[in-house]
């Protein structure tokens, strides 16, 4: 069983990296809007914990951003993470455990990511064998 | 403590029946607790969705709705999305089922 919870196996699913919540934070409209598009098509949004900490930092002056988070799925890195993150990262010669566990995770759901760097994505996802789309904002 | 369990009857598609069966057979488990897993999963996320919608409704009412225009061109941009995904997962398992075909071969 892949360690990487997958959820609903009916919704489509979309993992965001750190450039969306960074957008959405820094109140750029379309960001939101998709945002709100994806819940209302019924996508399950997910976020890793680690991705959400990297752009967390004043919850009282983010509140576009911590409103957004309220329809996430925010996923934790736990126990179960280290192992295939570390062996992914040894298979793509890198060292961004949060790019890793973002892939991890869209492979897992078989969902969409949404990222603002969909080079180093779409490089983690071929070392995984899988192709799955890989958006901009 | 251990919750206390209830009983639900619930009807479902055959199909649906049948891999709940093998799913619990696989993991050498309980079909309730298949069944509870993931109508729990099922239901945590339709909590996360209302609460994400409203959430954005308590935003655009602090900061101002944007046009229906905008609001249509962002859904259709995500619907767009939603098709390339669903286009993707088809080509990749239909690639599986051809490499499985082809072993068996």
């Amino acid at each position: 069983m892949n360690p990487v919870a997958s959820g609903p196996a009916d919704a489509p699913a979309v993992v965001y990296d750190s450039g969306v919540l960074i957008a959405i934070s820094d109140g750029n409209p379309l960001a939101f809007r998709r945002h709100q598009g994806r819940l209302v098509s019924g996508y399950r949004i997910m976020v890793p914990a680690v991705v959400a900490a990297q752009v967390v930092r004043n919850p009282a002056r983010q509140a576009r951003l911590m409103r957004a988070l309220r329809g996430c799925d925010i996923v934790p890195f736990s126990a179960l993470h280290h192992v295939p993150v570390g062996r992914l990262l040894a298979a793509a010669g890198t060292a961004d455990v949060v790019d890793a566990f973002v892939a991890l995770l869209a492979t897992a759901a078989q969902a969409a990511i949404v990222s603002t760097d969909p080079h180093d994505i779409g490089h983690l996802l071929s070392c995984l064998g899988v192709r799955l789309p890989v958006f901009p904002m | 403590m251990t919750e206390k369990k209830a009983v639900l009857n619930v009807t479902v598609a055959e199909s649906v029946a049948e891999a709940v069966r093998r799913e619990a057979a696989a993991r050498n488990v309980t079909i309730s607790s298949v069944v509870e897993a993931a109508l729990a999963e099922q239901l945590k996320w339709y909590q996360i969705r209302a609460d994400g919608l409203a959430a954005i409704e308590e935003e655009y009412r602090e900061t101002g709705y944007p046009s229906a225009e905008d609001v249509a061109a962002a859904r259709a941009d995500v619907e767009a999305q939603m098709t390339e995904l669903s286009r993707q997962l088809a080509a990749e398992h239909a690639g599986q089922s051809d490499g499985h075909e082809a072993g068996a071969a």
